[in-house]
Formats: C-alpha cells, structure tokens, sequence
C-alpha cells in the first residue's frame, strides 16, 4: 500500500475518536511488554490492509499475533479483551435468545428447559427454577474456573509444584513464572565478560603478515603462513552452597549451571559443597561423584574462583568452628587462586555478627551481594580488576 | 522500498503438500503484507521448515524458499556475502592475474545477500536460528529491520568498481522498485533468543492438530504420489492409533512426542508392510513402528512398561 494511502484522514480535533487498540497498547506498556511506538503502527497498518477485521476475535488474534511474545503477554491481551463490554450486537441476540425461550418455555416447560441449556449464555442445568416470560439478565459468556501450575521450572529448581485437588471458582488463569535473578542469557553474556584471550592450539588462522614477509623474503609462496586461532584461556571454578538456607537460590544456581557451557570460557567447572567448603566436593545437587576437595582446588590453580554461599548469614549468628574452618578453607584457596570472589545472596545487612562478615573483612576475598550489578563487578574482579 | 507490490495471499492448502490452519495463515499474510520476518516454533517435526517450501509453492516462486541451514558456528556475516582470501591469495602467486590486485572480484553474495540485492520476492529460510551462538540473531537484527547492509570487507575506494561489474556496492540495498523478501525463521527453542529480536519479528506457534480429519488430510498430502494405492480406512485407522499412542505419550511425560512427520512416516511403513488398520493398536506396537514413532531410548523404555503394566491388569 502506498504511503499517501496510509495516511489518516484529517478529522478536525473535536471529533476525533482515539486510535484503535489504544487502550490496550497502553494496558501493555503500564505493565512492562517492551513494545513500541513502531509495534503500535504496525497494529494500525495491519488494520488498514484488512487484517483483523470481521469481528472481535479477529481483532484479537491480530493482536496476539503482533504484540504477545510469551504467555504472560498473551494472557494480558485476552484479559483485556475478555473485559470489553459485550458488542450491542451480541447483547441484542443474547436478549432474543432469553425472550423466545421464556416463549416457549410458557407453552411447554420441558422443551424451554432444552433450549435455555443449548442457549449462548452457556447456563449451566443447576436444577434452578424454569424460565418463565421475563427476560433474565443476561449472563457474560465466562466459564469460571481456575487453573494454577507453574511454568516450566528448571531442572533442580528445587520447589515442590503446588497442584489443588480440587478447582476453585475463579474466572481466571493464574501461572506463576519463576523469576531467576539474571536470565540464562544474561548469564551466558556475562561469562563473555571474562576473557583472556591467548593463541592456543594447532595453526588454523591466515597470518597475512608472516605470509606477506615470507612471499618478500622467498620471492615466491610455498604455502600460506598460518598461527593458532585466538581463544579465550580464562578459566573458572565455581562452589556452590546447596544447604537448606540456599533454597530460595536454587533457581539461580540451576541458570548459572546451565550457562556456563554458554560462556565459551576455555574451562569452567561447577562443583557443589553445604555450608562450607569441607574435605570433599560434589557434581551436583545430590552429592554424586565425590571428589577431595583439595584436588578440585588443585585442578583448577590459577583460575577464577567463585563461591555461591550465605556463609551463616542466613542463620545470623556466628559459629566459631564454621568461621575457623572457612578461614582455612580461604586461606589454601588464596595460594592457589589469583582472584576469589564470594557472592552472598543475603542483604549486606545481614552479615553482621557472622562468619560472612569475617569473610568480607578478609583481605584475599571480595563478597558481595548477589544481583545483577555486582555479578558484573564479581566478573571484573575475577579478569584482573580489583 | 515498498513493502510487498504482489497481492497474493498464502491460504495454506493450495500447495499441494502442506495444510496451515487458518490462524497460521493469517499470521503469514500479516509478516508478508507488514513487511517483518516471521518467527515459527513448535515441537519438532510439526512442520515449521515445510511451512516456507508450502509459502513459495503457494505464492509461485518456482525455485522455493531459498534455505539458509543455521549451524552452531554460523556468523550473521554468513548469510549475506563470503570473500574468498585464500584464493585470492593463491591467484596473487600468478603475476599475470590482475584480479587479485583487488578485494571484489572475491566477494561473492550469500543467499540472504542475494535475496535483498535483486529485489524480487521471494522466500528466505532461516532454518533452525537457535542453533547458532547467542549474538546470531543480535547480529542479524539490523539487517532484518531494515533490509540494506555493509559488506565491510570491500575497502572503499572498490566501491565504484565493484558495483559497476558485480551490480553491488559496499552498501547492498534493493533497487528502487524491489521488494523485501519474506523471511521466516524457525527454532526449536533451545536457546532463548534475544527479546529485541522477538519484537522484530512476528510469532506463530506451530501445534499438533487436534482434529483427526486435519491430521488423515495432512498423511495424504503427504504421502508422494501414490496416494490412492493407501486406503483411506488404513489412514483413518493409523490416525486414530496415532492419537492414542500420542494421549499416552504425554500423560508417560515423553521428551518427544510423535508428531505429523512420525505420522507420515508411520502410515507408509503401514502400507509397505500391507498391515491393515485393525491389526494395528496402541497396546501391541511393533519393533518398528516403535523405531518409527520414538526417538528416545527412554521414551521407547517408558512406553514398553506401561503397556505391559497395562496388559498385567
């Protein structure tokens, strides 16, 4: 269609109506769908080509098509629509219906009972009194029911998922999305952060400047001169505490297993420990494949080293022999790793008067809080950054 | 450039091998008439790849989609030109080559490239975009938006000369009167894409058809030539076990339920064995229909026990 046809048609500003799906643009944008002014065009040009046209499911698949992107947004839009007042039309043929079955149901109640049960208003038979020659209020066609589950949670998300046994009369449908910290993305970007990028590995790469200067030395080129690709060498070794008070991190710690592998990091490994880092160290979360924990550290000198723990700040109070033994635990740890960061899910308020607070008092480690501003800082401190 | 001059829509049961419901075709016709490339997902084998070739069968490109295989190493760069180095490199040995002297002759347009440059429509497949690293689509972003890109490896002072030998410059854009090709791109959801990405793109989902009359038109679509040597009761019976075997496949928690082209697949290995459709139920799958409709060795496992479970009872 030719832009000039796009344009609207001047109405002078008294009675102008407000532009189409307005209401619901600005319901998306008051609750966080990062949708924009272009979006919005979009939906008013679709319109004009004749998509969405007819009636309001129409209008409503046009919508879901160009602005819902996951099921949350979904949900809003046909909220939204579910709360339109009913079309005249609809409410005029819903009155039809209820008085010619009121009609009928005069001359013969058995027949009336048949045909308000096939009726749009979709009552249901509940052994109420016939109708009889009055219009009834016309019900909105919503079925109420319920529905509560959890969206796919991930794997050792830890949560038990709630289910009810039986339906509670709600008109609605509830999901509740789990909400990590960082996304898996976020994660995955953040690990690019850290990079120490060497030449390792066999000669794979054109080196255009070696073969430039062998080709004027020689006077003639046997084969190209090639070099080792560039590639990240930083490498990272991550303990997480997976003890009770951990719990409500067991989401996040699922995201940060799942994207290390994202994290192109030359290697980065993630190993589990309650507590505190004790004689041994295990693959997951329910403690298979045991290792001394001496000779993951040992494995992994040199590298990045994180730790994901409360460090007692969840029970908020000091352990001596927790304290001591952490104490310990950091100052091998110190020998072996250039960089120890410790991230503590708990405020900062709550380290006070625990082992945590000895912890980020110690001179070798860095603790700081878990959220997305400081996983950032936690990554510039293990490239080098202190 | 204008958006899209053909007037034809895609109604999703004229190409002969593919049925789109309603819903996905009113998707299709909004991507091709906004302009905007359409994301497809759903599970896998429901169709999302057949659903370009069923778009540019239907819309009269004869040549097809042109398809562009994403694999985990593919840059966005890949998909709009190559420049050939080493032979370059290999041609600058010969001193009577002139052409090595310069960057163009070695560059060479790539499907999406080529797509954008001639202008005409056409249909570009992006075939499985989540396989690629995470910065894939992040990169593609700003050629899907606005349909004209850089080739950065050309230096500039080429720029005259390679358009007037290659019909390209170092900014590719459409002609004045071209089109923008209609671009679909499928995933399989295995990693998130980016959200920028996401409002770029219009979204259909893909699902398994419910209705069992859907289901025997998309087998006889689909089944070659020789359609009417399959009887219709065997495809209605093999529709019907099909649902069964998929009903219990869910409530087993499978990773991969069988989908439409299990189902195909399914109904010729029927007709090759001349089973009929009353020999076939749900309970007492052979060896092979079990390769056919399960990919999993677990899946495999989980059905064995529960229809022996089922059978103790």
């Amino acid at each position: 269609m030719r832009p000039t046809n796009e344009r609207p048609a001047r109405v002078s500003e008294k009675h102008r109506l407000p532009p189409p799906l307005l209401g619901l643009f600005r319901e998306l944008l008051a609750n966080g769908v990062p949708v924009g002014t272009r979006d919005y065009l979009d939906g008013l040009r679709a319109l004009r080509l004749g998509f969405g046209q007819g009636d309001r499911q129409a209008l409503q698949a046009l919508a879901l098509a160009l602005w819902a992107r996951c099921d949350e947004e979904r949900r809003l839009i046909t909220r939204w629509f579910d709360g339109l007042p009913l079309p005249g039309q609809v409410l005029l043929d819903a009155v039809d219906d209820a008085l010619t079955t009121g009609a009928a149901a005069g001359d013969d109640e058995v027949a009336g009972e048949g045909q308000a049960s096939a009726a749009p208003t979709r009552r249901k038979p509940d052994g109420s009194t016939p109708p009889t020659g009055e219009p009834r209020p016309v019900v909105p066609p919503v079925e109420a029911r319920a529905r509560v589950s959890f969206a796919g949670t991930h794997a050792g998300g830890g949560l038990p998922v709630p289910r009810l046994p039986v339906e509670p009369v709600i008109g609605e449908d509830y999901v509740l999305h789990p909400q990590t910290l960082v996304s898996l993305r976020d994660m995955a970007v953040l690990w690019r952060r850290y990079r120490r990028s060497t030449r390792r590995g066999p000669p794979s790469e054109l080196d255009l400047a070696a073969t430039i200067r062998e080709r004027c030395r020689r006077g003639v080129l046997a084969q190209p001169v090639c070099r080792p690709r560039r590639a990240n060498s930083a490498r990272l070794l991550v303990l997480a505490d997976t003890s009770a008070s951990m719990d409500p991190w067991r989401p996040f710690l699922a995201t940060l297993a799942d994207s290390l592998p994202l994290g192109r990091l030359a290697s980065a490994e993630l190993r589990y420990f309650t507590n505190l880092p004790r004689r041994h160290l295990f693959a997951d979360t329910d403690f298979a494949d045991s290792q001394p924990c001496r000779e993951v550290l040992r494995r992994h000198a040199g590298a990045g080293l994180l730790v994901l723990s409360d460090a007692g700040s969840a029970r908020g109070y000091l352990n001596r022999r927790r304290a001591l033994q952490t104490a310990a635990f950091l100052a091998e740890a110190a020998s072996l790793f250039p960089a120890i960061v410790w991230l503590n899910p708990m405020p900062r308020t709550r380290w006070a008067g625990t082992t945590a607070a000895l912890v980020a008092a110690g001179a070798n480690v860095s603790m700081l809080p878990l959220d997305a501003a400081h996983l950032l800082r936690a990554v510039d401190i293990l490239r080098g950054n202190k | 450039m204008p958006d899209d001059s053909s007037e034809k829509t895609f109604s999703g049961d004229q190409s002969g091998f593919y049925v789109a419901s309603s819903q996905t075709a009113a998707i299709v016709n909004l991507a091709i008439r906004l302009g905007r490339p359409l994301l497809v997902e759903g599970e896998a084998g429901c169709g999302k790849t057949r659903l370009a070739h069923a778009v540019a069968k239907e819309l009269g490109f004869a040549d097809g989609p042109l398809v562009i295989t994403v694999k985990s190493t593919s840059q966005a760069k890949d998909l709009l030109y190559r420049f050939d180095a080493l032979r370059r490199l290999q041609d600058a040995q010969n001193p009577k080559n002139r052409d090595a002297a310069w960057v163009y002759p070695y560059i060479t347009l790539e499907p999406l490239g080529h797509a954008i440059q001639q202008g005409r429509p056409c249909v570009v497949l992006i075939d499985e975009v989540d396989k690629a690293d995470i910065d894939f689509p992040n990169d593609l972003l700003d050629v899907l938006d606005r349909f004209e890109f850089d080739i950065e490896d050309l230096p500039r002072n080429e720029n005259e000369r390679c358009a007037k030998t290659k019909g390209f410059g170092r900014h590719v854009t459409a002609p004045v009167d071209g089109v923008k090709p209609i671009v679909i791109i499928t995933s399989n959801r295995e990693k998130q894409l980016p959200e920028p990405f996401l409002r770029r793109c219009l979204y259909a989902q893909l699902d398994f058809p419910e209705d069992t009359a859907i289901l025997e038109e998309i087998v006889r679509k689909n089944l070659d030539a020789r359609v009417d040597a399959v009887s219709d009761a065997l495809i209605a019976g093999a529709v019907k076990n099909f649902c069964q075997v998929r009903a219990r496949g869910r409530e087993l928690n499978m990773q991969k339920l069988p989908a439409t082209s299990e189902l195909v697949d399914w109904v010729r290995v029927l007709h090759w064995q001349q089973r009929r459709a009353e020999d076939v139920s749900p309970d007492s799958l052979t060896e092979t229909d079990q390769a056919v409709l399960f990919k999993l060795r677990q899946d495999i496992e989980r059905y064995r026990a529960r229809t022996a479970d089922e059978a103790d009872q």
